[in-house]
């Protein structure tokens, strides 16, 4: 069921990915954050504390009112007031955006919290998290522990455990033996989407199911991603604690904040085999998670090859493929097309099957390649060359193979 | 709470040219735009470096790949890092909503002369019949505008009057060898009310204080480097030197109302301004949204001019084999005028192909991609892209202000309109066969109404629509306010109008600089 979702934080790590799989899957949304959208989304300027415009919860073209707020704006000022936790913004400015959705009729309210959330949690972060699922508790209102999650654009804490884990052969660790729970992005986007529109309430936990060590998860990182073997060395925690100040105040190094160090040094095993069952998610571990981007990237390097050749004529510079395919990440368009075997061995068939609009699938594809082919030198060569009296040669050399597949391209279109 | 003497809503075009004359006479003045101040464009120096830079595509799809994004049909010049950098998130920001029209909206110091093409057309004393001023109103203050901003063309007798013969020059840009071809040989086509000649467009061609000539680097749909295409936002530093100018950036003015014989501003955000006069110059859609909102008109049409346009393409076959050149600019090369009976006519603006992306080109072609790429490459040298406007009256588009304080415009495009357009590209390319040029079939195309980004005439001056103005702007109901962008035009001929509405914002502020504020 089509459903009109208000997003807060939608330009950050998980908020991006989610609103690109809720269009794609054919809901409306609304966003509620700082900068104007620059994807052309429905938003409304707003930050954390600031009352919630009215118009924001209304229906818009046809679309009717908000039906699921999913909340995932946090403010990371880690000043703790005197609760022990960051500043009332977190807690009043998300009890302001619930009420002010219920008032305009909204039922459901997804909350996005952390495996880390309790009332005597190590960190600022976990302890605000806490405090703000219990502000927020009532009927219609589910919050979501998360677990660590990975996987998608290198932003984040994904970022930086990335970074971390290709950063040296041997690296210094705290707690590599803590078990920790990882979740794909996508996994956690697809249980919240189902959240907003499930009748769960309390909390629910979005995290792998077995908990491994938080060694293992770096270390499965540094092989999949860079093909290397890691070696940690155990570290106690107030040496670590002493390190990362050390690092923050290198501008050279990755910078960890304590909090970080903390979050992971409280971290408490979560059940949560029971409410992925509930919500038909099933997540994976993660060294399969990783392998299925691996295995998807592979699939769209492939895709790439033969579009690139198909239009280049030529074989495509890795740089070109490489950029292809973030371009197909960054649009959260992560599936690669199912071409027929025959345009592995001889792209320029594809000509008799190229569609005559742009239309989703092939078409976008290769719309896609076309506009990377032309912003590149090897592109650009190619270009050069199609002018002039050789261009003409040419042209008029394929003008017959183009005309003969004009018939069979429109078959195409029509089937 | 602030007060001033003056508030000028809209950094824009008209805003800007408001502001000179106000600033010269003393006033305070708060110049306002919604706009977070836009950061210029860092990149190659030319179309060539470019072309050779192997990270030529961050510059042209944006480093966030932003210009992959747009699978809709929208217009190539609009898909570029910066148009969408001033367009994307501009309609929500302003209160504007759209359905079935083709809108751009755009935010920020200069407005949408951060991403215009530059044409500079004055109007006619045939054009203003009904307006409550005549030609002579205008014209020194057409000159004082072209003066400050900077104007390059030629004083072409074929287009004498249309385009603005009285105007301080520059000497004009090269035009680029197709469309150059059809100038040489414009005596072939002086029969049949078809009249063709150099364009005029708001760039520099010698070097001005902060701002440099024309190279023709190629690189004006992504943002030039030289700062020769006049940008509004380019005049503010030279506004803020004045001590009675505050600039106010990132100011969102949601309201207007009167207060104590002036007007009280709500910014969002909370804040209040006050200002004994208001000169509105948001640009058409925003100002009407306040106005409209100042007079509590809510659920009723507002009756919106737009141009109708249609593109097509040329060929000059003489220069089939010609490969281009890197040295060229994608504004407008060439504009024709093309007589449509009883005092109507048609305009329209030649434009070389060296600078256009080519992919988008592609796209429109029936080929295969590879195909259609290699083709549109190959005709760049001698492709001459076409657009052709109508008068206002045959546009059926409209605005309304909706219950919770938003704007929805609407529209469509006249069966009457689309005939009307095919009917002229025939006689156009009739007209450009002895010249030269050959229609490339299949390309010509209508665009979606407000395509053409020409918005005017909600508030006209001097007429008797309902929240007509008077030749100043301003009505007896909102006393102290004056309108002075698109939305006070009377009507809207096919002529580029941002030349004309500057002029008249200029016209405006210097009686209002005269006249003095006390009332």
């Amino acid at each position: 069921m089509a459903e009109h979702l208000l997003v807060t934080g939608a330009s950050g790590y998980i908020g991006s990915r989610l609103v690109r799989r809720a269009l794609a899957a054919g809901h409306a949304i609304t966003v509620l954050g700082r900068a104007p959208d620059v994807r052309g989304l429905r938003s409304f300027p707003w930050r954390l504390g600031e009352p919630v415009p009215d118009a924001a919860s209304a229906g818009f073209g046809g679309i009717g009112p908000v039906t699921a707020v999913i909340h995932l704006a946090h403010d990371f000022d880690t000043r703790s007031d005197a609760q022990g936790h960051s500043g009332g913004l977190n807690i009043e400015g998300s009890v302001a955006i619930a009420r002010a959705c219920r008032e305009a009729g909204c039922r459901r309210f997804v909350f996005a919290s952390s495996q880390s959330a309790a009332e005597d949690a190590l960190n600022v972060y976990g302890r605000t998290k806490y405090a703000v699922e219990m502000a927020l508790a009532g009927p219609g209102t589910v919050s979501a522990r998360i677990g660590l999650v990975y996987g998608g654009e290198a932003r984040g804490q994904y970022g930086l455990l990335r970074r971390l884990s290709l950063l040296a052969p041997v690296l210094p660790m705290l707690d590599p033996w803590r078990h920790v729970q990882p979740i794909h992005v996508d996994e956690v986007v697809d249980g919240l989407l189902r959240l907003a529109s499930s009748d769960h309430e309390g909390w629910v936990g979005l995290a792998g199911p077995s908990p491994v060590p938080f060694g293992d998860v770096l270390r499965s990182l540094a092989r999949q991603l860079g093909g290397r073997r890691l070696r940690l060395l155990p570290v106690s925690s107030r040496l670590a604690l002493m390190a990362c100040n050390l690092m923050a105040s290198l501008p050279i190094l990755p910078s960890v904040s304590c909090e970080k160090i903390l979050g992971l040094a409280g971290t408490r095993p979560m059940d949560t085999a029971g409410h992925l069952e509930s919500l038909g998610l099933s997540v994976l571990p993660i060294v399969d998670g990783l392998r299925r981007e691996s295995a998807h990237r592979r699939a769209l390097v492939a895709e790439g090859r033969v579009l690139g050749r198909y239009i280049l004529g030529a074989p495509p510079p890795a740089v070109l493929l490489r950029r292809y395919v973030r371009s197909l990440t960054v649009a959260a368009e992560q599936d690669a097309l199912a071409l027929p075997w025959l345009a592995g061995l001889a792209p320029s068939a594809l000509r008799f099957v190229d569609p005559l609009t742009v239309s989703p699938g092939l078409g976008r594809r290769v719309a896609v390649m076309c506009h990377l082919i032309e912003t590149s030198p090897a592109g650009q060569a190619m270009l050069q060359r199609s002018r002039g009296a050789r261009g003409l040669a040419m042209l008029l050399g394929s003008l017959v193979l183009e005309l003969f597949a004009a018939p069979f391209r429109l078959l195409a279109s029509r089937w | 709470m602030t007060s001033v003497d003056v508030a000028i809503v809209g950094a824009g075009p008209a805003g800007v040219s408001a502001a000179w004359p106000l600033a010269r006479a003393g006033f305070r003045i708060a110049l306002l735009d919604a706009g977070p101040e836009r950061p210029r464009v860092d990149g190659p120096m030319s179309l060539e470096e470019l072309n050779r830079d192997p990270d030529q595509w961050r510059h042209r799809l944006g480093g966030d790949l932003r210009g992959l994004g747009s699978a809709r049909q929208v217009s190539p010049k609009l898909a570029t890092p910066l148009a969408m950098a001033v367009t994307n998130g501009a309609s929500q920001a302003l209160g504007i909503i759209s359905e079935g029209v083709a809108l751009v909206v755009g935010r920020g110091a200069g407005g949408l002369s951060a991403i215009w093409g530059g044409g500079a057309v004055t109007m006619e004393a045939g054009d203003m019949t009904g307006w409550p001023i005549s030609l002579s109103d205008l014209r020194p203050h057409y000159e004082a505008v072209a003066a400050r901003i900077g104007i390059s063309g030629h004083a072409d007798e074929a287009l004498a009057g249309f385009a603005g013969a009285s105007l301080p020059l520059d000497f004009p840009l090269p035009p680029c060898p197709p469309v150059a071809h059809l100038l040489a040989n414009a005596a072939q086509a002086r029969k049949g009310g078809f009249a063709i000649g150099r364009a005029l467009n708001a760039v520099i061609t010698r070097d001005r204080p902060g701002r440099a000539a024309c190279t023709r680097c190629g690189l004006c749909l992504w943002g030039c480097p030289r700062k020769s295409i006049y940008d509004a936002g380019d005049e503010i530093p030279a506004l803020v030197e004045f001590p009675n100018l505050a600039w106010r950036p990132a100011t969102l003015v949601e309201a207007l109302r009167p207060a104590d014989g002036g007007w009280e501003l709500v910014v969002a955000g909370g804040e209040r301004l006050r200002a004994r006069r208001v000169v509105l110059a948001g640009g058409t859609l925003s100002s009407t949204r306040l106005v409209l909102a100042a007079y509590g008109a809510t659920g009723q049409r507002v009756r919106l001019q737009t141009n109708p346009v249609a593109a097509a393409a040329f060929v000059v076959p003489r220069l089939l084999l010609r490969k281009g050149d890197p040295n060229s600019f994608a504004l407008g090369q060439a504009g024709w005028r093309l007589d449509i009976g009883e005092g109507d006519y048609a305009t329209g603006v030649f434009y070389g192909a060296d600078a256009l992306p080519l992919s988008a080109m592609a796209e429109r072609m029936f080929f295969s991609r590879p195909f259609a790429l290699r083709t549109a490459s190959f005709l760049t040298g001698s492709l001459v892209v076409s657009n052709s406007y109508l008068d206002g009256r045959y546009s059926d588009t409209w605005i309304r202000l909706e219950d919770d304080g938003r704007l929805q415009v609407g529209g469509s495009l006249p069966e009457a309109a689309s005939a009307r357009l095919l009917e002229i590209n025939g006689r156009v390319a009739a007209a450009l066969r002895p010249m030269g040029g050959w229609y490339l079939p299949g390309s010509f195309a209508v665009a979606a109404p407000c395509a053409d980004v020409h918005y005017a005439s909600t508030m006209p001056m001097g007429g008797c629509a309902t929240f007509a103005t008077d030749a100043f702007g301003s009505s007896a109901s909102l006393p102290g306010l004056y309108v002075v962008d698109g939305s006070i035009l009377p009507s809207l001929p096919p002529k580029h109008l941002t030349l004309t509405v500057m002029a008249n914002a200029h016209r405006i502020a210097s009686a209002l600089a005269e006249e003095g504020l006390s009332t």
